[in-house]
């Protein structure tokens, strides 16, 4: 699924056969190290899960990184969306609909805040955001009382519906054929959004222009600007999804909940092949990234090797992907 | 004074040529300089001034030839040292003060903070920078870094000044400054070269002017034939000998068209600038940088700020939203280096590309690119090549035609054929003039005469932010001709004579 317009790599070895390539590779080693433990359906199922919250957030990022931006507030943003749909759910008994517009409502918010930032007083991405996550983590203190919220004890005064309650887990914890786990659906309909929006719209085209060469896009009065806004707004919507679904899942939300995202997700969007220096990346090598990310994590666990070795190799990859990204580059710029 | 400004010394550069890949930049070219004079530099873009100055500088090797010093006129030639540039990129510290950014070069003071000497202070006496001493460099005028540059040279005792278009960027009162320190640097007994696209400063203050034509040196003006007419008459006498030169007919045009009115730049670069743009004309801005052209043309296309009236057919447009299309004279502004050929030929449509909601056709796109290619003679094996595999003339066309084929009013363009071969250039020229068939107009920035002489039919002639002169291009007997009409307009003499 590449996302060029015109051509393509139709006779090349294209970047994500590589990495299918990788993904079997990391299957098989953990296979044979865990004596097949990691082949058990629910172990397989569990990471499923995982993997499909890292594909949703790092679609988004992918669109950031695409424009030649960075975002390192979707962690934040991510506990502070759910826990605004929480307490205006749970707390002020809202119903469901609204208290979804109202979680997304800051989602685009929150969004344009960093697109402000970036594009209007034009501090470096880098910088800005995370400036903002802080800020964003702060007010997610101020609104939930720095509470965690469960669907199961809600807080004192609620009377928010058990049916109610009970819709909002059906959305991602229903029990599917086969035990599949609902937000690996929810990630195919997001995938699918996001595919179509890169490879088909004029958006995805043109963002790939302004990544690529941000003078030249300003030059031919391509809408830099208002792209940015949308990458950015785009970008907080899928942070706000996942941590919505995984609120749905678990039933439970902490303010920092999404704090433990912000590597797992920048790993799997660059081992997906999108480059921090702008104009590349697709859907494809994202969601092939995530499920390669969420592998080798979960085959850590499983070999019990300690939480040590699970950011080892979080820093490992993150610090390697980046490297080849930046060596990939200056191969090419010499050719 | 220090020993060795009194002996006289001599540049030579013998023999020495320089080519990259296909192309030969310097060809076995040969110059002298003499300490106590000023020699001028001229030449047309790309006839290998630039990599004279970087061999000169070291920052390139030669091929073959040999540059040399000679101490006094019986000795040997040394080898070349102690060459020291002065342009607008500075190699200064812009967060020290004028006196911390001289110590900062000197070696073996051992671990604590040097103290100035006395050589340090006569230097900044004899650049005029005592009064800045203490002021950090970074919040003093472009000028006075410049001197700051020249101290620094002196101090680690450069033989060789080479003034690379040193005031493109500063005040005339600003420039006066630095030419006085330039000729401060010839007397005190350096060797002084000076290249600049300005003709009438490189008169004014060159002893000589040595021509470089095609990587080999040219004449050399000096005495009653110094005279900037007679540098551009010779500047371009060379390249029309090579290919047939042709100007545009004489054609008639649609007034009321395009008009500018007081128009004037944010940063006053130009004030209350008046031009009228006919349909179906090719106008060329010709200005030296500094000039204010390129900022005209910036602000025309709606990309640097600048406040007026601008008109279409009689209608008050904003440049910003007029669909007046702009492409910029270095590739790596107006090429998309990830996209692929066909990409970059639609990346500015949109409307024939794809739907009111934003969803492209790749059918349409496919077409579109498939037509801007044939129309615009771009020569690539398919579209779905990275368009940095293309040839430089052939990206050109590319960065052109993505703009063109969107079928602007009024194309903006800066320099469309720097750095590209003949056969794109001829190609160019001819596509630009297609494209005003269209009750559409074209304004480029020039800084050759010859560009002038085989595209435009009018050249508007800029100097400090003023509109000069208009030269008719068919009312021109020969290239020849416009060079010494265009001269005219940028020396001082005239300015005050109008």
């Amino acid at each position: 699924m590449s996302n060029k317009l015109i051509g393509g790599r139709k006779f090349k070895v294209p970047h994500s056969t590589g990495l299918f390539g990788a993904l079997l590779l990391v299957m098989l080693v953990f296979s044979l190290l865990s004596h097949g433990l990691f082949l058990y359906v629910d172990n397989l199922l569990g990471l499923l899960r995982y993997a499909s919250s890292l594909a949703i957030l790092g679609l988004g990022l992918t669109v950031v990184l695409i424009i030649g931006e960075i975002d390192l507030s979707f962690g934040a943003l991510y506990g502070f969306c759910t826990t605004a749909f929480a307490v205006a759910f749970l707390a002020w008994n809202w119903p469901m609909w609204l208290s979804l517009v109202f979680a997304y409502g800051l989602a685009i918010f929150w969004g344009s805040f960093n697109a402000f930032f970036t594009t209007i007083v034009k501090i470096p991405s880098f910088i800005a955001t995370l400036g903002s996550s802080t800020f964003i983590f702060g007010f997610t203190l101020l609104l939930g009382n720095s509470n965690t919220f469960a669907t199961a004890a809600p807080p004192l005064g609620s009377h928010t519906s058990k049916d109610a309650i009970k819709f909002f887990r059906g959305i991602s914890n229903q029990e599917l054929p086969a035990g599949l786990p609902m937000q690996a659906i929810w990630m195919v309909v997001v995938m699918f959004i996001f595919w179509i929006v890169l490879s088909r719209s004029i958006y995805g085209f043109r963002i790939r222009a302004i990544g690529g060469n941000k003078i030249a896009a300003e030059l031919a009065k391509l809408p830099v600007k208002k792209y940015k806004f949308i990458a950015y707004i785009l970008c907080a919507i899928t942070a706000a999804t996942a941590g919505i679904l995984d609120f749905s899942f678990i039933g439970t939300i902490q303010p920092n909940a999404g704090q433990t995202f912000l590597f797992p997700v920048f790993a799997a969007v660059v081992i997906g092949g999108a480059s921090l220096q702008g104009g590349i990346g697709n859907v494809t090598g994202t969601i092939l990234g995530a499920l390669i990310l969420s592998i080798i994590s979960n085959g850590l666990s499983l070999l019990a090797s300690g939480a040590f070795a699970q950011q080892i190799f979080l820093g490992t990859v993150t610090i390697g992907a980046v490297v080849i990204d930046v060596f990939l580059r200056r191969r090419r710029a010499r050719s | 004074m220090r020993d060795e400004r009194a002996t006289s010394k001599t540049l030579k550069v013998k023999g020495v040529s320089k080519r990259y890949g296909k192309t030969i930049a310097l060809n076995q070219l040969s110059l002298t300089a003499r300490s106590g004079e000023i020699l001028g530099i001229a030449g047309p873009n790309g006839a290998g001034k630039s990599t004279l100055i970087k061999i000169l500088a070291g920052e390139v090797e030669l091929d073959s030839g040999s540059i040399t010093i000679d101490l006094n006129e019986s000795s040997e030639g040394s080898p070349l040292s102690q060459v020291a540039v002065v342009h607008q990129e500075l190699q200064v510290y812009p967060n020290l003060s004028v006196l911390d950014n001289l110590l900062i070069i000197r070696e073996n003071s051992g671990m604590l903070r040097p103290k100035s000497s006395k050589k340090e202070l006569e230097i900044l006496e004899e650049m005029r920078l005592t009064k800045f001493k203490d002021e950090i460099l970074g919040e003093l005028p472009l000028a006075v870094a410049q001197r700051v540059e020249i101290a620094r040279a002196l101090l680690s005792d450069a033989l060789i000044f080479l003034f690379d278009e040193p005031n493109s960027a500063l005040t005339p009162e600003e420039s006066e400054d630095l030419f006085s320190a330039m000729h401060q640097l010839k007397d005190l007994g350096h060797i002084v070269l000076f290249v600049t696209h300005r003709l009438a400063e490189l008169v004014e203050h060159s002893n000589r002017v040595q021509l470089i034509i095609d990587g080999k040196a040219g004449t050399i003006f000096e005495g009653s034939a110094l005279n900037s007419e007679n540098i551009a008459a010779h500047l371009v006498m060379e390249e029309s000998r090579q290919r047939g030169n042709q100007k545009s007919e004489k054609r008639a045009f649609e007034s009321d068209f395009i008009n500018i009115q007081s128009w004037t730049h944010h940063r006053k670069v130009f004030e209350e600038l008046n031009l009228e743009i006919r349909a179906g004309e090719i106008i060329a801005i010709v200005g030296v940088e500094g000039s204010g052209g390129r900022e005209l043309i910036r602000s025309l296309a709606g990309v640097e700020n600048a406040v007026g009236h601008v008109s279409v057919n009689n209608e008050k447009v904003d440049p910003k939203n007029a669909g007046f299309a702009f492409v910029a004279a270095n590739r790596d502004s107006s090429v998309f280096p990830n996209l692929t050929v066909g990409e970059n030929l639609v990346i500015r449509h949109s409307n024939s590309i794809s739907n009111k909601y934003g969803w492209i056709s790749g059918k349409n796109s496919k077409a579109q690119a498939s037509q801007s290619k044939e129309q615009y003679s771009i020569k690539a094996e398919s579209l779905g090549l990275n368009v940095k595999s293309l040839s430089g003339g052939n990206q050109q066309k590319v960065a052109i035609a993505s703009a063109l084929s969107t079928k602007p009013v009024l194309a903006l363009l800066e320099e469309p054929t720097r750095g590209v071969d003949l056969s794109s250039k001829a190609d160019i020229y001819a596509l630009l003039k297609d494209h005003t068939k269209s009750k559409s107009a074209v304004v480029l920035l020039c800084t050759e005469e010859s560009e002038v002489y085989d595209v435009a039919d009018r050249a508007c002639v800029m100097r400090l932010g003023k509109l000069v002169g208009e030269i008719d291009i068919s009312s021109c007997a020969d290239l020849e001709d416009l060079a010494r009409k265009i001269a005219k307009f940028t020396t001082k003499e005239s300015q005050a004579a109008s």
